[in-house]
């Protein structure tokens, strides 16, 4: 019977890749050994046999006549895959610069205020009352509830009144909670037009039911004339911004797959016509 | 002494020397020492001359390892002159060591692709590699074969392609290229994209498939070495038999 660790190192042994240690030890195992000693000689003479195989000759000289030329390729693939690099390094960066501003939410900065705008027109005015019994939690409450999506402004006008009710779910949570925008909203009351082209995404609520809390604060004090520029919290502009960058960067994504994929159908297109 | 038992010996600056200095397209065929990396440079410059002279160095060892591979002539030659025009296209990304290694991977990764598309498409099935009359005779014994000897080791060149076809590709390239073209583990570690003890595991299960598959074939080998088999067979015999 053939010794497993013999028949895995005969191959090498012939080859003369064994180190000394190991060809001294099959050695003598191959002298006590006769069946592995059979085994060795029969892949040797294998060995011999493959080494005498001839080597095909070659039909014919495959020798090139001239340089192969790379204007082969069509004009168009050149140019697409220009345009294939352009329009993902466009994508590239409007996905970086998604990342870098913060607020990338569907449900623009102002929501709060505009839910608020929902309400029947009694609750602005206990907004305002609210806003003038707690004037510093106003302006704390106000870019807070700017930056949040929707929960976190009721857990900002917390604070505003110990005496409050326990934010719960519905109008009037939103109602309190909008309370302080609507404070920093009373400057801007005189241009509200203005507000409507920033908050485009909401328009159809702002239009049918314009209150105070439909503009954005940060531009409507802006345009205003005479009013005091505020001065727009981290957040409040670049909502907006992501809010277009999400178009420009599916318009990137789409090219950049259009211009790969017909740049690799002329090139396939080219190969399969290559003699 | 031969080329085989000088490398051994010699040292690793004298083994790299001796490869850059020769010009043997197949084993048997000596020549005078040319520089092969001058070629090499010459070629990345755009001297299709150049380049052609590695063409006529290392094309029948490309040629006789597509043809085993795909066993079709046809294919083995549009392999072969398709792996030219990709050496010379990419001829820059040669980093040097091994020119004929650097070569033959090429030639091997369109075989792969070859066979990769024909077992797709099953139907069209790759010819049969045949031999005729004007192929060299398999010489193992020394002296002029007979005309009987030679028409026997024929057959045996076809029963050797056969043990070859059993062989998964991987340790068909191997084999090939380490027993049919004598390369070094080194080289064919640099061919076939693997690791010298990858090939060294190959090599060792290609050469113990084919003692398998020609001990089925013992009467088309020549005497000389027909009882070595035998040898072995009995010893089978009796252990199944015992």
């Amino acid at each position: 019977m053939v010794h497993d660790w013999v028949r895995e190192r005969m191959s090498t042994f012939l080859d003369g890749r064994l180190s000394g240690n190991e060809v001294a030890e099959l050695e003598a195992h191959l002298g006590r050994c006769a069946a592995c000693r059979d085994e060795l000689r029969a892949l040797r003479a294998t060995r011999q046999i493959l080494r005498a195989m001839p080597m095909a000759r070659a039909p014919r000289a495959f020798t090139l006549e001239a340089a192969p030329s790379r204007a082969a390729l069509p004009r168009s693939f050149f140019f697409l895959r220009t345009a294939t690099a352009m329009a993902a390094a466009a994508f590239v960066a409007l996905l970086a610069a998604s990342t870098v501003l913060p607020v990338s939410s569907p449900i623009p900065a102002s929501a709060p205020a505009l839910l608020q705008s929902r309400q029947p027109a009694a609750t602005a005015p206990v907004g305002t009352e609210r806003s003038s019994e707690a004037p510093s939690a106003a302006s704390q409450a106000a870019p807070a509830g700017a930056q949040s999506k929707s929960a976190p402004a009721t857990g900002a006008a917390s604070p505003a009144g110990p005496a409050q009710p326990p934010p719960a779910p519905g109008p009037s949570a939103t109602g309190t909670a909008s309370a302080p925008a609507v404070q920093q909203l009373a400057p801007s009351r005189s241009a509200p037009a203005a507000a409507d082209s920033n908050a485009a995404p909401v328009k159809p609520v702002a239009t049918t039911e314009p209150s105070p809390s439909q503009a954005m604060p940060g531009y409507t004090s802006a345009t205003a004339p005479g009013v005091k520029p505020q001065q727009p919290s981290p957040g409040q502009p670049q909502g907006s911004l992501s809010y277009l960058l999400l178009p420009l960067q599916l318009a990137a994504g789409a090219l950049t797959g259009v211009f790969a994929l017909a740049s690799g159908a002329v090139w396939w297109v080219h190969r399969r016509r290559r003699p | 002494m031969c080329l085989r038992d000088w490398q051994r010996k010699a040292s690793p600056r004298a083994v790299a020397k001796r490869r850059l200095c020769y010009n043997r397209p197949g084993r048997k065929a000596r020549g005078k020492c040319v520089d092969e990396a001058a070629w090499i440079e010459a070629s990345k410059a755009g001297d299709v001359q150049a380049f052609n002279r590695l063409v006529i160095a290392h094309q029948q060892a490309a040629y006789d390892l597509a043809l085993r591979m795909l066993r079709d002539e046809n294919a083995a030659e549009d392999v072969t002159q398709d792996a030219f025009l990709a050496a010379f296209t990419h001829l820059h990304q040669f980093r040097g060591g091994s020119f004929k290694a650097w070569l033959l991977r090429i030639v091997l990764n369109q075989v792969y692709d070859r066979l990769r598309k024909a077992k797709r498409r099953p139907a069209e099935s790759l010819d049969l590699m045949t031999y005729d009359d004007e192929a060299p005779a398999l010489q193992i014994a020394s002296g002029d074969p007979t005309p009987e000897e030679a028409a026997l080791s024929r057959e045996l060149m076809a029963c050797i392609d056969e043990g070859l076809r059993t062989l998964s590709p991987d340790q068909q390239a191997t084999v090939i290229l380490c027993d049919v073209q004598g390369m070094s583990y080194e080289e064919a570690a640099s061919a076939t994209g693997a690791s010298a003890g990858t090939v060294k595991s190959r090599l060792s299960r290609g050469r113990a498939s084919m003692r398998g598959y020609l001990a089925k074939h013992m009467e088309l080998m020549p005497p000389s070495i027909r009882h070595y088999f035998e040898a072995q067979g009995k010893a089978e015999t009796e252990e199944t038999a015992g």
